[in-house]
């Protein structure tokens, strides 16, 4: 009879060693990919300000533009704002970014410049790489929030106190990638 | 769909360029039928006689006589014809679809480079014909069918296999796309559920993890596997999944690929044999043409979808 208790225990332990780790393994999976789109976040960062620089001589009309991107890169980079917020100003610079794009059309010498073709071509690169993120980000987030919700995960994670986690919401003309390329006409 | 998957014009075009040759095949095609119809009969014939009356051979050993000669016959008549198809019909077909190709009918894609695809594994018989070799959209490219098979056991104990029977293209990056990605025709989750499937497919490629996509219709026919969960969706954005599941409508054959740094493998299993010529039948119609057009452009197809030119200037 011991023996059959003590197996039961056993059993359950097993199980429940195996239900902490796969939603360990899941939380860890979000950090994993909010470090990889903060990676890529960082590059765009880096970006702006060579890319401003190089279109405002040309972009004379667009100066208003310009100077939001720049405005609204600082505000995301500060350190005392909330995911949410950082998230609203990124995706504020992605629909700024694209409204940029749309009109580098009208300045031909721009255009024709190496240094910008350069520089739209890794800005392509970093914009494709932000949404293959923000896609990794949300389907770990899913993975996760699924853990918390369905049995027998729901219990381990409600004794951890876990809590839900937010998905990004992909914007249509994301969703429809490569948006900039397009409108780069490659 | 942003991409055209049938080239109607083009199938047409090319029907008519190689409108003179298939004549002359399909004269051809009638003499051997009638040397067939002739040889067959009387030698087979004298077969029986020899073996089951002159030397009182069994029936069974008649019959395996007799069907020897029958498909030694078949060989030595369709050779030539069969010959003719590949250098006049199956050449020139490659040639218009991708200029500057050469096509070899005997020879195939090599072992390494199958192997090195990751795609299929555990097989210990590799051959193949209708080897081309060129360039699509300016990348290197092979091309060959191939059967891949696991043999084991003697004798009556033998079993074989079929690991891979098809067609198989392999590309040559200027450059890695610095991920190795598998996206494979789903068995697992669409025959055992989402929960026990995705559970097996987890533990199905050691070295890979599952990536997991948001398109539902993707991943009931597909699972992709990649040891880079951001470049991987990089490299599947909604477009490519849309693009893929539709090739997959289009063709109903499996298709799989692979990307492997700096080589991209596509294989798709079928049964068809695509580039042999029918002997009972007119030997090659337009609706043949365009099959043949058709299951070629699929690697143009999945090229462009995949947007690798851009990938590869940006990189």
């Amino acid at each position: 009879m011991e023996i059959i208790i003590l197996s039961v225990i056993l059993v359950l332990a097993v199980i429940v060693f195996i239900l902490y780790n796969s939603i360990i393994g899941k939380k860890n999976q979000i950090e994993n990919a909010e470090g990889g789109l903060d990676a890529h976040l960082k590059q765009r960062y880096d970006l702006i300000p060579n890319l401003v620089e190089s279109v405002k001589q040309y972009m004379n009309h667009e100066a208003g533009t310009l100077e939001k991107i720049v405005n609204l890169r600082s505000q995301a980079m500060q350190s005392n704002i909330s995911e949410q917020q950082k998230q609203n100003y990124n995706q504020q610079i992605s629909k700024e970014l694209s409204g940029l794009v749309v009109q580098f059309e009208q300045y031909p010498e721009l255009k024709a410049s190496a240094n910008f073709q350069n520089l739209q071509s890794t800005l392509y690169e970093v914009e494709q790489n932000i949404s293959a993120s923000r896609r990794f980000y949300n389907a770990a987030v899913t993975d996760y929030n699924n853990a918390l919700e369905m049995f027998p995960t729901n219990i381990i994670a409600g004794k951890m106190k876990l809590q839900r986690r937010q998905v990004f919401e992909i914007a249509e003309l994301e969703r429809q990638n490569p948006s900039i390329k397009k409108m780069f006409g490659n | 769909m942003k991409h055209e998957l049938a080239l109607d014009g083009e199938a047409i075009e090319l029907y008519r360029k190689l409108k003179p040759q298939i004549d002359l095949l399909e004269t051809q095609r009638k003499h051997v039928l009638n040397e067939l119809f002739f040889y067959i009969p009387v030698i087979s014939g004298v077969t029986v006689i020899v073996t089951h009356k002159l030397l009182s051979l069994s029936l069974t050993i008649t019959g395996i006589c007799f069907v020897t000669v029958i498909a030694l016959i078949y060989f030595w008549k369709t050779l030539g014809y069969t010959k003719k198809f590949k250098e006049q019909i199956v050449a020139e077909i490659f040639k218009t679809l991708a200029p500057g190709s050469y096509y070899l009918p005997e020879q195939y894609v090599s072992q390494s480079l199958f192997t090195t695809s990751d795609l299929y594994s555990n097989f210990n018989r590799y051959g193949g014909e209708d080897f081309a070799s060129g360039k699509i959209h300016n990348i290197d490219f092979e091309f060959s069918e191939l059967c891949v098979k696991y043999v084991s056991g003697s004798g009556k104990n033998k079993t074989t296999k079929i690991v891979f029977n098809g067609l198989f293209w392999t590309f040559s990056l200027p450059r890695t796309l610095g991920q190795r990605t598998l996206i494979l025709n789903d068995v697992a989750e669409s025959t055992l559920g989402s929960l026990v499937g995705r559970f097996i497919q987890k533990k199905l490629r050691p070295g890979y993890e599952l990536v997991q996509v948001e398109s539902a219709e993707f991943e009931k026919k597909f699972v992709v596997y990649s040891n880079d969960q951001i470049k991987s969706r990089y490299l599947l954005n909604p477009i490519v999944m849309e693009d893929l599941c539709e090739f997959r409508k289009k063709y109903r054959e499996s298709i799989d690929v692979s990307l492997q740094d700096d080589k991209l493998f596509i294989g798709v299993k079928t049964n068809k044999n695509y580039f042999e010529p029918r002997i009972w039948n007119k030997v090659v119609s337009y609706q043949d043409i365009q099959e043949i057009c058709d299951i070629l452009k699929l690697a143009k197809d999945i090229i462009n979808s995949l947007d690798i030119k851009s990938k590869l200037k940006v990189l």
